[in-house]
């Protein structure tokens, strides 16, 4: 009745389908890149608070000329749009304050989940309150924050049994969500633009780049040159179309990538969508392999500090307990010298009790250092003023996130 | 875990990925027979508070024209200035910076003048098609000036005419007027031609004594 052959095709679908899933559940895929996606985004939004920082009280003070829009009726809409409420608006300072705590306890890597829902929350409401200046960068990052909540790429043995489990499958499909969501964008926005009048006749590009408030002085010259306007024009649509198929294959999104990030560069200084043009940017980390992040976060964010020898005097464990104290994430070893690693190591007590005598120098430059880190800048500064041994193994042991 | 349960817990999360992507596909796709039959889910489905998916993420039809909003004020004694653009600083500075809140300052005065004129839209699709002529303005402007946008627009207006009266030495300003222009580009097949004209669309509101303020 039933073919031999159908049935161990049948066979073979299932232990495909097995493995997938196993490997869905066993761990995260993407450990790494989800902490650079989750950085790169909170990095964006950073930027972005900043940037609206000097006029923040025409878009969210009490005088601001955004009409504040109706809270939500939703119980979820409404905690997301509560900054709308009357009685919320003089506290307005008090989100941007909240928004900047989350993102640097996000930036920090310290209780990820909590800072992705502080985030969230943040986020929505200070969109929802100055929605006239909002784009589709600010929807996006929206929806990507949402995903980020469910992501918790932990591999402790705290994460082992069914809880850990269920917490691989779900970050896991979280990712995959996000990965989903940015190709609907270019699925989306690339029919949608076949349908339109302009982009199928291949003039699209003339007209962004003659709409005063979507151009520069620079644009308006490479609009004036028929063949860039239709090979721009039929480019991105082609971008967008090949984009939601061609990126799930690891070879076709080196070139992809690149290529989008040209777009979206032109996106956010010829057009002038700064935020749009940079979001999408951020948004393409989720995208990238795993080694690849892990390469990225090694040079931002350096990892900790191997001590070659235990502490043996009373004053070297003193030392010793006061450091594990103030090493959050584990970066703190004790190794021995054989197996120490090149350029993380402090070596011997000498360089110990040096480090005691002059911590209380070293810690509030150590302090700068771990600030510019957080955005990022941290390994430049380094570079160009290299720290004090001593500085840099108490840098080594602040909180960073790996 | 058991291996049995763990793949059910996979399964159950993958078939939610699918519906989920097929729902702000299906949200987001033109009419077609798949969205006519599951459109009522999908709709309840994509929560506007949390997974909302506005259509300028899509980057849709550029436009074609530019946005203006051009203001005039009176001082006592009645003079009136002459029009200007608030918005043509905003968008020289957003030029030659582009990390500065310029830019978003552009869009918030833009978007002033935007929701105005999609109110009046809105009003004037309301007002009975028999009402004509000079009383369908003038209805359609008395309804206008009730609205929370047009008192934004005149709070708006009015500061920037304080301010720009202060600086120039002016006397106070009494009364504020505005209007939405949409200054149209030269069309493609045109772009060559040395007389092309650039058409321009605009949309005049009704004048209203100054906002009280500083």
């Amino acid at each position: 009745m039933y073919s031999p052959k159908l049935l161990c095709h049948l066979r073979w679908l299932f232990e495909v389908a097995g493995r997938g899933a196993d490997r869905l559940s066993e761990a995260p895929t993407h450990p790494h890149t989800i902490v650079l996606f989750k950085k790169a985004t909170y990095l964006w939004l950073l930027f972005v608070l900043l940037l609206l920082l000097p006029a923040a009280p025409h878009f969210w003070g009490p005088e601001a000329y955004v009409l504040a829009l109706p809270a939500d009726s939703s119980p979820v809409g409404s905690a997301l749009t509560v900054m709308n409420h009357p009685a919320m608006v003089p506290y307005w300072p008090a989100f941007l304050i909240g928004q900047f705590a989350a993102l640097l306890l996000g930036l920090s890597g310290h209780c990820p989940r909590l800072a992705a829902i502080a985030v969230f929350f943040f986020t929505k409401n200070l969109q929802a309150r100055g929605w006239v200046v909002m784009n589709g960068g600010n929807n996006l990052v929206e929806l990507m924050l949402l995903y980020q909540i469910f992501m918790a790429p932990s591999t402790g043995a705290s994460r082992r049994g069914t809880l850990g489990t269920l917490n691989n499958v779900v970050t896991n499909v979280a990712f995959l969500a996000a990965r989903c969501q940015l190709a609907v964008v270019y699925l989306v926005s690339g029919l949608a633009k076949l349908e339109g009048a302009l982009w199928p006749r291949g003039v699209a590009l003339y007209y962004v780049l003659n709409t005063d408030e979507y151009t520069h002085p620079w644009g308006r010259t490479l609009a004036s040159s028929d063949l860039l306007v239709a090979l721009g024009t039929y480019g991105t649509v082609a971008f967008m179309l090949a984009f939601p198929w061609l990126v799930w294959f690891r070879k076709a999104r080196v070139a992809l990538l690149p290529v989008g990030a040209l777009l979206h560069l032109n996106i956010a200084f010829l057009m002038g969508l700064v935020d749009f043009g940079t979001v999408m940017l951020a948004c393409y980390t989720v995208f990238f392999a795993d080694r690849w992040s892990k390469a990225v976060l090694r040079a931002v964010w350096p990892t900790g500090v191997v001590l070659v020898e235990a502490p043996r005097s009373a004053g070297e464990q003193a030392l010793y307990a006061l450091l594990r104290a103030l090493d959050w994430r584990g970066a703190l070893q004790v190794t021995p010298r054989d197996e120490a690693p090149p350029g993380l190591a402090l070596q011997g007590p000498s360089a110990q009790r040096a480090l005691l005598a002059r911590l209380p120098l070293a810690l509030p430059l150590v302090g700068l250092y771990a600030a510019l880190d957080y955005v990022g800048l941290g390994r430049t500064l380094a570079r160009l003023v290299p720290l004090p041994s001593e500085c840099r193994v108490v840098r080594g042991l602040l909180p960073r996130a790996t | 875990m058991k291996t049995i349960l763990r793949r059910f817990a996979v399964a159950i999360a993958l078939g939610w990925l699918v519906w989920h992507v097929l729902a702000i596909l299906l949200h987001q796709g033109p009419a077609n027979p798949l969205k006519s039959a599951a459109g009522g889910a999908v709709k309840r489905y994509v929560h506007p508070a949390l997974i909302d998916q506005r259509f300028s993420m899509f980057a849709p039809e550029p436009s074609t024209s530019s946005l203006k909003f051009l203001y005039r004020y009176e001082v006592e004694g009645g003079a009136w200035s002459s029009w200007r653009d608030a918005g043509a600083g905003l968008l020289a500075d957003h030029q030659a910076n582009r990390f500065s809140p310029k830019g978003h300052l552009l869009w918030m005065h833009q978007g002033v003048a935007r929701n105005l004129v999609r109110q009046m839209a809105e009003i004037d699709a309301a007002l009975p098609a028999a009402l004509r002529g000079p009383p369908r303005t003038r209805e359609l402007h008395r309804r206008l000036m009730e609205t929370p946008d047009y008192a934004l627009a005149r709070r708006y207006v009015s500061d920037l005419a304080r301010d720009e009266a202060r600086r120039s030495g002016g006397g106070p300003v009494c009364r504020v007027e505005f209007l939405y222009a949409a200054v149209a580009c030269v069309p493609f097949s045109q772009r060559s031609q040395p007389d092309a004209a650039q058409r321009v669309e605009y949309v005049k509101f009704p004048a209203a004594s100054v906002f009280p303020g500083p």
